[in-house]
């Protein structure tokens, strides 16, 4: 085990490394299991399936929630602006903080995703998530008389 | 037919770069959303409609003098095998005309049929003081259920058999006189077959009536919550009956 207030670097596929003072990085169990199980030499510890430019943006997250004194409203705000990310960007985090195992994050991403689509006009949501309108005129109004009930 | 399609549509957004959101992914979303919500997404795409087909979670909240055909007709197209979550919410009902009540009836009744036969794991029933409603059987004998929250439902003299039960809120439960502190005793707090962990029995009416609790078997029950709000004085009696349970930590009052 090594021991406290050291820190832990974790490398990304794409070799890039990010140093965390192990006290953040082992509130997460994966971390916390790969730190018990890796031999007290080695400090670096692999992620094969995060790229650098997600993990940055991962590490930005903890390291905010982990500061010392941080206040709701502030956490509320950071949160705001750390979400303004596209819908793929969200995506790859969302996995990242499904590898990593980081239920907080994983919520806070799929929430995001709600918002995106709660009350959002059609075309809207279409847009947002790149998806090309594959009904035909008739299938439409076919659908649209179906679900009658939903557009009320 | 349904499922063959959505497996190709899987390998071909798997193949597409990285601005399509994974099916399972986009089906886990729309189950958080409000149904009708959900629903409402129908006309993104062809894709997205047969995504609506998958949702594991139902959460519908009625209100008066709304057509209840949308509720039906949601769980008629459901091909899901597992509902993780099944929410109905009729709070907002006023129902003074009790012309209205067998529909609801067999409302509730066909929501948790169908949630019952899919191996729910959450109920969430909410109903209002002036519409109470009977604990549907088919709850009362699931074996997949881990959370319950019911308001103003009443237990009935049911077989109650809740295997995986964690935590089980009765708000608004309603004990009128001992024969029905029996009757809740009898068949559902001394019941070896609930293992609830939580209990919580908040606004209850008359729940002094349980500092007459003799030794109540309630295995793994750790926490305990009972708000009772006009007769405070009461809340002691209350207390020393539950402190003998083995496992209790937690005890709000």
């Amino acid at each position: 085990m090594m021991s406290l207030g050291k820190l832990i670097t974790l490398k990304t596929n794409d070799n890039e490394e990010f140093k965390l003072d192990k006290t953040v990085a082992v509130k997460l169990e994966i971390i916390k299991n790969i730190v018990q199980d890796v031999d007290c030499t080695s400090n670096v510890i692999p992620l094969p399936n995060i790229d650098g430019k997600t993990m940055t943006k991962v590490v930005k997250y903890w390291k905010k929630h982990s500061e010392e004194g941080v206040t709701e409203v502030q956490l509320k705000n950071f949160d705001q602006d750390f979400l303004k990310m596209s819908h793929s960007e969200l995506h790859d985090v969302h996995l990242a903080a499904k590898y990593l195992d980081d239920n907080q994050l994983k919520e806070v991403i799929i929430q995001e995703f709600l918002d995106r689509i709660k009350g959002k006009p059609i075309e809207e949501i279409r847009e947002v998530f790149g998806i090309v309108n594959d009904y035909t005129p008739e299938e439409e109004e076919e659908v649209r008389r179906e679900n009658a009930w939903a557009f009320e | 037919m349904e499922l063959t399609n959505l497996k190709k549509q899987k390998i071909t957004e798997e193949e597409a770069p990285m601005n399509k959101l994974p099916d399972p992914l986009l089906v886990q979303i729309l189950s958080l959303l409000p149904t009708k919500d959900a629903f409402r997404t129908c006309l993104v795409s062809t894709t997205w409609r047969r995504l609506l087909t998958f949702i594991h979670s139902f959460n519908f909240t009625c209100r008066e003098r709304e057509d209840l055909s949308f509720i039906h007709n949601a769980l008629a197209h459901s091909l899901s095998s597992k509902i993780i979550k099944f929410q109905l919410d009729l709070t907002y009902l006023r129902l003074s005309d009790c012309s209205f009540r067998p529909e609801y009836e067999t409302l509730i009744g066909r929501c948790f049929s169908f949630a019952v036969e899919r191996q729910v794991e959450n109920v969430v029933l909410w109903s209002q003081y002036s519409n109470r409603f009977t604990l549907p059987e088919s709850l009362c004998t699931c074996s997949s259920l881990i959370t319950l929250d019911v308001q103003n439902c009443d237990l009935n003299k049911a077989v109650i058999a809740w295997n995986s039960l964690k935590s089980i809120k009765l708000g608004h439960l309603k004990l009128t006189d001992d024969d029905m502190l029996d009757d809740f005793l009898c068949h559902f707090l001394d019941n070896s077959l609930c293992n609830s962990e939580l209990l919580d029995l908040a606004n209850g009416d008359n729940m002094d009536l349980l500092s007459g609790v003799p030794s109540v078997e309630f295995h793994n029950l750790k926490k305990v919550k009972i708000v009772i709000s006009s007769e405070a004085c009461l809340k002691d009696h209350v207390k020393g009956a539950l402190k003998r349970f083995p496992n209790l930590q937690n005890f709000y009052c």
